[in-house]
């Protein structure tokens, strides 16, 4: 059994040791309730658009924000870092930097007011390093938190590896030395493997001849066989010029364009002498019309072709389709 | 005897809830994701991930609506991430042909998370052949053989070819929300550009995939189609192309 004396201790020692819990818990929560060092508003509504997501492209970054405080702000610092941790030191992120292709400030195309006039790239203390880049105005903006604005820089390298996660901050600070710090953002941005598409165009010449159809695709042009006399017998005659068509179709990739020329041989005139013309017998030959175009005379014999469409004799169409091909042959023959 | 909350009392090494039928263990006061609290003592950090060093348990809950989402828990990251991988180096057409259209595929992926979405741009000439460029397509337009045209989309055809894929969720659409096209314009299918299926387009830096909020890992695959006239000067052809993806947080 307790005596009295067992019984007080037990008792003093369970109000020590609430004590001492109290006490403790005090301390605690005066020590939790200790303000920790002042954080800056987060910027929000911030992205950035480089110009090339290629590994080691030096290449632009519109960096846009809208600022966590609305207020008189004197300069900003851009890092680009490997962590978005504002508390975290910045290490550069697989070679970016600012400084390898010179990185600067754009006050005008891509840059918005207010910073497109006043602001210039940070100095004396400020000036870029390979991770951070200030711009400051020692007078100052006051800029919204309502309001989106963008800072373009150009010529900052991208990490030198495809495919790779890296980070961008921003400070802004209510003096032109830096040192009062306002907001602060993080963006992630990302490399990416460029892709290259090709293709393969050949050289192209498509040419057909006959005497019906009228072009070269599905089965062409045909016929091979050309009557150029009249009647069923196919007579030539003194007193009318008579004639026929005969059709081609080309088209070509060219840069140049085409030629055609038009060949003949004739079977050979009289005794078996090959026929200066184009059109001969076994024993005569019918002469062409020579180099220089002219008009055709009845009871005169001549041979000879043109691409227009004609009235004396009333033959031939002229040129058509979507092409630019065109004939050096005008309303005569030769 | 009032529970202390884990730290102070050296008589004290295992602080519990508890009752005759259950108990909670290894109670801890929740650390914030960016703050610590602390003293010359003691001190609350949050996730190493976050700065800190590891504290308690991780628990995650997602809710989210149209536009918005959010990770709640013990132990969320407040890291922004975008994550943008291009799988495909190169699309050969092949030989062009005034006869029929060719095609080609290239595949990427996107992750972001702590954002209010992204958007993937395209930038970069269509293929050309010193100043000879292949006609590309400026509204989203079909394939016709023997015209002279160039142009992608971002969903599964079937026509001029069987090529293409839309979109994949991964591991699916609870989690993941990338889309083709920019979100914003016309109506999805239909008139929205790069998703009407069958039709091409091509101009350089136009939106052609996005998310309206934080998002896990969606596949997208880029379909190029191409098409030359007779008149198509003749030679090699070749564009390069940089995707762009670029988060709002």
């Amino acid at each position: 059994m307790r005596n009295q004396t067992n019984i007080l201790k037990e008792h003093y020692i369970r109000l020590a040791k609430k004590t001492a819990a109290w006490l403790g818990l005090v301390a605690l929560a005066s020590t939790t309730l200790v303000a920790s060092p002042a954080q800056a508003l987060q910027i929000t509504n911030r992205s950035v658009v480089v110009g090339s997501s290629a590994n080691g492209a030096s290449t632009t970054y519109d960096i846009k924000f809208n600022p966590g405080t609305t207020g008189t702000i004197r300069a900003i610092k851009f890092q680009i870092c490997t962590s978005p941790l504002e508390l975290t030191s910045c290490t550069a992120s697989n070679s970016s930097s600012f400084l390898t292709n010179t990185a600067s400030f754009t006050a005008g195309t891509g840059t918005t007011a207010p910073f497109t006039s006043n602001w210039a790239e940070g100095t004396a203390g400020l000036v870029p390093t390979a991770t951070s880049y200030w711009i400051t105005y020692a007078t100052g903006d006051s800029i919204s938190s309502g309001s989106n604005y963008t800072v373009r820089i150009s010529n900052v390298e991208n990490p030198n590896a495809d495919n790779t996660s890296y980070y961008v901050r921003i400070y802004t600070y209510s003096d032109a030395a830096a040192t009062t710090q306002v907001d602060f953002g993080a963006m992630a941005l990302s490399t990416a493997r460029q892709m290259t598409v090709s293709a393969n165009v050949q050289e192209s010449l498509v040419f057909c001849v006959g005497t019906t159809g009228t072009d070269c695709t599905g089965g062409g042009l045909t016929g091979n066989t050309l009557n150029i006399g009249t009647g069923g017998d196919n007579v030539l005659s003194t007193s009318t010029p008579s004639g026929n068509i005969s059709k081609m179709a080309a088209d070509t990739n060219a840069t140049t364009g085409y030629v055609i020329q038009y060949i003949t041989t004739s079977p050979g005139g009289t005794g078996g002498v090959a026929c200066p013309g184009s059109f001969s017998s076994s024993n005569d030959c019918i002469t062409d019309f020579g180099g220089t175009a002219g008009t055709f005379s009845a009871g005169v014999s001549n041979f000879g072709i043109n691409l227009r469409n004609n009235a004396t004799p009333d033959v031939g169409v002229d040129i058509s389709g979507s092409g630019s091909g065109g004939s050096i042959v005008a309303l005569q023959y030769r | 005897m009032w529970p202390v909350w884990g730290v102070h009392s050296a008589t004290i090494s295992d602080p519990r809830f508890s009752s005759s039928n259950y108990s909670v263990v290894e109670s801890e006061v929740g650390a914030s994701g960016y703050i610590d609290g602390l003293s010359a003592s003691y001190r609350l950090s949050p996730n190493i991930d976050d700065g800190g060093a590891t504290l308690g348990e991780s628990a995650g809950g997602n809710s989210g609506s149209t536009s918005y989402q959010t990770n709640s828990g013990f132990s969320t990251s407040a890291q922004p991430t975008l994550t943008l991988v291009v799988d495909t180096a190169v699309v050969d057409l092949g030989i062009l042909s005034t006869g029929v259209a060719h095609t080609g595929t290239a595949t990427f992926h996107v992750m972001n998370y702590t954002s209010y979405g992204y958007v993937v741009q395209v930038i970069g000439p269509p293929p050309t052949y010193g100043v000879e460029e292949l006609t590309p397509l400026v509204t989203d337009t079909a394939s016709a053989a023997g015209t002279e045209q160039f142009g992608i989309n971002l969903r599964a055809n079937t026509s001029p070819d069987t090529v293409g894929t839309d979109p994949v969720q991964v591991p699916n659409s609870s989690f993941s929300y990338g889309v083709a096209g920019d979100g914003i314009t016309g109506t999805f299918g239909t008139t929205r550009p790069y998703t009407i299926p069958n039709q091409y387009r091509y101009v350089s830096g136009e939106i052609v995939a996005s998310s309206p909020k934080t998002s896990g890992q969606t596949d997208y695959t880029i379909s190029f189609m191409a098409n030359i006239a007779n008149t198509t000067p003749s030679g090699t052809y070749t564009g390069g192309m940089s995707i762009v993806a670029t988060g709002t947080f």
